[in-house]
């Protein structure tokens, strides 16, 4: 058996962690609190270091005192601990966040998502294949259409694409079922290969 | 003012990222570039905002002195030993490393490894051919398995080809009507964002 | 009970037990089953393989230790090529544990020979998730004026040459959460793209991939398993397989009798309703 302390404990929580599916009980739940206890913690830590990194750094390295504006920002939101009555004046950052984030991603939705996909499903076609993925697409995209009247080819479209989404969903699972089986592997060999040696596997 | 700054704010830096993009003029691009940049500071303060709420909540449950206290005493003892140990000793010191990779790494694996089981009795318990979309969904996720697994490929040579057309062909029809559709919902949503008209990510009483 | 109700009541208890075994077993006495090699794999083998001596590649490690069991081996196995070929490496990161999980990747690497700061450097996690690809996209340098050990990034020779993706030769990600917003974020820049993701999320990234916007793709544990085919360097992902196709087989098999059990009983249960109509 293995002698690290690390792997020891880590086998331990994890088959405590596990035996929830048989039946919760008080351990499960103390190892449940642990982990979210120790998860926050390490946000915490997290976030220090980017803000050493990318305020402090600047601020003392580069004499960069534009970062003060973000940094003043960024201490916005924590004035409702402080203070009720000038609680609102958290939203500033948050309307921040959610405008550049919302920016970012809009942007280069439309490039990427939206017109780089259509292009793709467009082109000329070629195969059985690629009649399928058009007439797949167009069926999905007319399932997704509910404030058009439902005229003979919207409802053909969205017959179409029900059975295109079904078939998209059953790979889905499919595939959900492939991911989550690997990460039982992993830790089967915790268990069983780093700690009682039965696998022989490195 | 309390409700129109938000807006303002959102607005000036959202239209400042897209008018970088699809406009060429050089003034804006070192302003945005500045944006962007703030976007993940404002980003990196925003972390400890879960732990702050987290420790307020589970002292107030300490106080209560109930059968679950002692569950969020660990939580908290958790908590400040990582935190303490990663920002004062740092994240490569021997404390922090051995509760990181005891409790942290095995833990995180742990839950999400824990999906499997339920999507295993899930499957046995609701997947049945009740009519031919749902035999479409449960036929296509076997071939699917049947597939990819190295035992479906030496039980039949077929199941690998099938299981490539369904990716490769059918999966990528849906997915693309599914990325196409929440392009076009994202980019209304977005627009309606900074423009002010939805404000309900302000939280109560921004309208 | 009759025997095809039973057959579609079997506690769970047991179902779990059987899962565990199904997927021990094969890992404690491996059947061997052989690992053909996916068109996927081939294409991101041979993108990645086009890449020369002293090419610098960006990899972001975008995976969180919940499904890292799924992603890390592909990791692994990709490094293994990169490093034999002796592409530089700069690691990047947009989920809270890239840093650690970096560390972890290049300690071997480090031990062997290889410089950091030359040969590869981890500049570690940056908060924001798209918001920090887009940043450091821009601008390496800017987005993280340290590095995750604490070095100043100006000092970095691996930084001097490339500042931002349109430097690189090519992107890599690997990811346990989604492929699009890497793929917004960096196509700009005109750079391969190659991705590595959890199998859960790979059937919604395909659309990329036969778009071209992305270049290859690596999907879960069997694309793990593939890449070390390819490489003639068997490792965790070829020794998963065997437990992988007992599992599956035995879910397939749930998913049967499950139907055999509805189908033998509907009609039970039909004349009953109509009886009672």
């Amino acid at each position: 058996m293995s002698r690290d302390p690390v792997i020891w404990v880590s086998s331990i929580v994890t088959i405590i962690a596990f035996s929830y599916l048989f039946k919760e009980n008080e351990l499960y739940k103390a190892v449940e609190h642990l982990y979210v206890g120790v998860a926050a913690g390490y946000t915490l830590v997290m976030g220090y270091n980017n803000v050493v990194s990318k305020v402090w750094t600047p601020l003392t390295r580069d004499k960069n005192f534009v970062v003060l504006i973000p940094a003043i920002l960024g201490l916005m939101l924590y004035v409702p601990y402080i203070s009720k009555q000038y609680s609102w004046v958290k939203r500033i950052p948050i309307a921040a966040i959610v405008g550049i984030g919302m920016a970012l991603t809009a942007r280069t939705q439309i490039m990427q998502q939206f017109i780089g996909q259509i292009k793709a499903t467009v082109g000329p076609v070629k195969s059985i294949n690629s009649l399928i993925i058009l007439l797949g697409t167009v069926g999905t995209l007319c399932y997704f259409l509910f404030t058009l009247k439902p005229s003979l080819p919207v409802k053909t479209g969205s017959e179409i694409g029900k059975w295109t989404i079904m078939v998209t969903l059953g790979a889905a699972f499919g595939a959900g079922i492939m991911g989550r089986i690997s990460l039982l592997i992993d830790r089967m060999f915790l268990i069983f290969r780093d700690w009682i040696p039965l696998i022989k596997v490195r | 003012m309390k409700r129109i700054l938000p807006v303002i704010v959102s607005a000036i830096v959202g239209f400042l990222l897209l008018a970088d993009f699809f406009l060429d003029i050089p003034a804006i691009k070192g302003p945005a570039a500045e944006v962007q940049d703030w976007g993940v500071i404002l980003a990196a303060f925003a972390l400890a905002l879960a732990a702050i709420n987290l420790v307020g909540f589970h002292i107030r449950q300490i106080g209560r002195k109930d059968k679950d206290s002692i569950h969020s005493l660990i939580l908290l003892a958790g908590l400040f030993a990582t935190a303490l140990s990663g920002i004062f000793m740092g994240t490569d010191s021997p404390v922090f490393d051995f509760i990181f990779r005891s409790i942290y790494t095995s833990l995180a694996a742990v839950f999400y490894a824990m999906t499997a089981f339920h999507l295993a009795s899930a499957s046995y318990r609701a997947f049945r051919l009740k009519n031919p979309l749902s035999a479409a969904l449960i036929v296509s996720g076997v071939l699917l398995m049947l597939g990819t697994a190295p035992i479906g490929e030496t039980i039949w040579s077929g199941f690998p080809v099938i299981a490539n057309w369904i990716t490769g062909v059918v999966n990528v029809a849906g997915s693309r009507g599914i990325l196409i559709s929440t392009a076009i919902g994202s980019v209304g949503m977005a627009l309606r964002v900074l423009t002010g008209i939805d404000r309900s990510y302000l939280g109560a009483g921004s309208e | 009970m009759g025997f095809f109700e039973k057959l579609g009541q079997i506690d769970t208890r047991i179902i779990y037990v059987l899962f565990i075994l199904a997927i021990l077993i094969p890992l404690v006495t491996p059947l061997g089953l052989p690992v053909t090699v996916s068109q996927h794999t081939k294409q991101t083998y041979e993108i990645v393989n086009s890449l020369q001596p002293g090419d610098t590649v960006i990899i972001d490690i975008g995976i969180s230790y919940s499904g890292a069991g799924d992603v890390l081996p592909q990791t692994v196995a990709m490094l293994k090529h990169l490093m034999a070929k002796d592409v530089k490496v700069i690691f990047t990161g947009v989920q809270m544990d890239s840093s650690k999980i970096i560390e972890d990747l290049i300690r071997p690497y480090e031990e062997a020979g290889k410089q950091y700061g030359v040969d590869f450097c981890n500049l570690g996690y940056l908060a924001g998730g798209e918001n920090a690809i887009a940043a450091y996209a821009r601008d390496l340098r800017k987005a993280y004026p340290l590095d995750s050990r604490g070095n100043s990034t100006d000092t970095l020779a691996i930084l001097q040459t490339v500042n931002s993706a349109k430097d690189a030769n090519m992107f890599i990600f690997f990811s346990t959460q989604n492929a699009d917003m890497y793929v917004r974020q960096i196509a700009e820049y005109q750079v391969p793209i190659v991705g590595g993701l959890i199998a859960t999320i790979a059937p919604q990234a395909e659309p990329y991939l036969h778009a071209g916007q992305l270049k290859g793709m690596l999907v879960g544990l069997r694309g793990a398993a593939e890449y070390e085919t390819m490489m003639e360097s068997p490792g965790i992902g070829v020794a998963s397989m065997d437990a992988q196709s007992i599992a599956h087989l035995l879910i397939i098999f749930f998913i049967v009798i499950a139907n055999i059990s509805y189908f033998a009983t509907r009609g039970r249960t039909q004349p009953a309703k109509e009886a009672s109509q």
